[in-house]
């Protein structure tokens, strides 16, 4: 199940993005202060430059008609208006909630059963054995094909959302985590052994320590799939929620609506990515370029 | 426990490799491949009871399938469904290709452009695709156009950012050279830039081809009249499930062809990789 949010880094490890050893090279350090300032000066300027020429093709010069791209100003009016009043039910920040609960129960429950399950794979050769020929074969149906199916089983409710969120999110948990203990140099295993660790207490230990960060990239691009199928999940099988606004004003011809939700949802995304980098940081300090 | 291949064998490639008892592994794998479609039948057979039809058995399935290759569902076969969404999956990812690798290679490039704009690339790849859906129904309402502009939009970022990738990969050094020696910059951009970044353009490839076949599934599930997705959107309306879950399998099997055929290609663009390391 792919993100694109990292889509070019780990796309050379497989086709579907679930690998996060190369998202952990994306972000080099070493780069001088000044270059800093100066990317982050030249990529403000240019957000300016973007959200100036949306004007200037809406409200200023009247270039594309207000249904089809709705003006800046009249985005944030929207959004601000509906920060207060409800749109269907909630505020924004009531449908804002709901996507981020779903997302984060799906995520969670992914990890859950994920992570615990990608790091016996890659420690225990009978597990992956038993598990990996049927993780194989339900892995390429996509989280999106299985709506109706949840819709069917489970309603229009939360259940099936976060059913479709697990799906989406526990791929790359398993994935990573098995990627991740795998990464772990053998040398390392070989040396805790021979001075008496245990099997399990080397699992604990030597490997888990090891493969953190690559643990931690993992639960990263799972989080982005989570937010990216609850999105999916949502024009199908809601009546609450950010893609919920976004697909139910487009009926309504409420452009403003649609593209304030889509302006939320790309900010959320963001920043959920921005939090697990902290978190993965907090908790993997000695892991370089996360 | 298992943890012998760790103990006695050195080297990252060994974790991969079965010997002795590769045969009793792969009757594990056989086993619990066999485990999971009968406790798919049970949970058929148990269901059955209280609320016919919600789980089918994997037998109905398979006669669906067979039965869907002839027989019209939803307006057409199901193989005419696959080639139509195929079509506008194809429509899209073609326009993503021929508008993104050319602006993948000029970010790559330039430098000053590439910092300028890909701050808003970020931004916009925090946006699933999925999410785009809404405003192309906006723009031209739930019809193919609409499901081809879906696929174009998931899967064009990822093909600039490997493509600027690739192109930011190539050495200095070589284009100097290349200069030195007369090559143009037509002959630059083919010969040198053009194969050093093509590794990582069909990285970007592959993903943009999943990517556009899922957000076109979503597209349809949504809205529209054939393909895919609708069979799948109609199933649900009728409480047929099995049609639904020939439908899963439909796009599964398309999508692992597509990859396999982008890997083929890639392979096959690609040769000189090997005998070159």
């Amino acid at each position: 199940m792919p993100t694109l949010a990292d889509a070019t880094t780990t796309a050379h490890k497989n086709g579907n993005g679930d690998t996060a050893i190369g998202a952990r090279r994306r972000n080099r350090r070493g780069l001088g202060n000044f270059e800093q300032w100066r990317r982050f000066a030249i990529g403000l300027a240019s957000f300016v430059v973007a959200i100036a020429l949306w004007y200037l093709a809406t409200d200023g010069l009247h270039l594309v008609e207000p249904l089809k791209l709705p003006s800046p100003v009249s985005v944030a009016q929207r959004l601000q208006r509906m920060a207060v009043h409800p749109y269907v039910r909630h505020t924004l920040w009531g449908h804002a909630s709901a996507s981020i609960q779903v997302v984060l129960l799906g995520w969670l429950a992914g990890g859950l059963v994920g992570a615990p399950a990608g790091v016996m794979m890659a420690w225990s050769r009978r597990f992956r054995a038993v598990t990996y020929p049927v993780f194989h074969i339900l892995r390429p149906i996509s989280p999106i094909a299985w709506i109706p199916l949840a819709v069917t089983w489970m309603g229009i409710g939360v259940q099936a959302r976060v059913f479709i969120v697990f799906i989406a999110a526990v791929v790359p948990w398993v994935v990573n985590s098995m990627e991740a203990v795998r990464s772990v140099d053998p040398m390392l295993v070989r040396a805790s052994r021979n001075l008496g660790t245990s099997s399990l207490g080397t699992l604990w230990r030597v490997v888990l320590p090891a493969s953190l960060p690559t643990l931690m990239a993992g639960a990263r691009v799972a989080l982005g799939n989570a937010w990216t199928s609850v999105i999916a999940a949502e024009l199908l099988a809601a009546t609450s929620g950010l893609g919920f606004v976004a697909l139910t004003a487009a009926n309504a011809l409420d452009s403003k609506t649609t593209f304030g939700a889509m302006v939320v949802i790309g900010a959320i995304g963001f920043l959920l990515s921005a939090l697990m980098r902290a978190v993965a940081k907090l908790l993997a300090p000695w892991a370089k370029g996360l | 426990m298992s943890t012998e291949m760790l103990i006695t064998k050195a080297g990252p490639s060994r974790w991969y490799q079965l010997d002795r008892s590769r045969w009793y592994d792969a009757g594990l794998g056989i086993g619990s491949v066999i485990a999971l479609f009968v406790l798919w039948a049970v949970a058929a057979v148990i269901t059955n009871h209280h609320h016919a039809g919600l789980v089918p058995t994997p037998v109905q399935v398979a006669k669906t399938l067979a039965n869907l290759t002839t027989h019209k569902f939803a307006g057409h076969t199901l193989p005419m469904h696959v080639l139509s969404s195929l079509s506008r999956w194809g429509l899209g990812f073609v326009f993503a290709i021929v508008l993104g690798v050319p602006l993948g290679i000029l970010f790559g490039a330039i430098r000053l452009v590439r910092e300028a704009v890909s701050p808003i690339f970020e931004f916009l790849r925090y946006i699933p695709p999925f999410a785009w859906i809404p405003p192309a129904v906006l723009w031209f309402g739930s019809g193919q156009t609409s499901q081809a502009l879906i696929v174009f939009i998931a899967a064009f970022p990822a093909i600039v950012i490997s493509t600027q990738v690739g192109a930011s990969n190539v050495d200095p050094a070589l284009l100097r050279a290349s200069r030195t020696l007369g090559a143009g910059a037509l002959r630059r951009l083919g010969e040198v830039i053009t194969p050093i970044s093509l590794p990582g353009v069909f990285a970007g490839v592959r993903v943009a081809a999943s990517n556009g076949w899922m957000a076109l599934i979503a597209a349809e599930l949504i809205g529209g009249r054939v393909g895919v997705g609708f069979l799948i959107a109609q199933g649900e309306d009728n409480g047929a499930i099995d049609i639904v879950m020939v439908g899963m399998l439909a796009i599964a099997v398309t999508a692992a062809i597509l990859d396999l055929v982008v890997i083929a290609l890639s392979k096959r663009l690609t040769r000189w990789r090997k005998s070159a390391a």
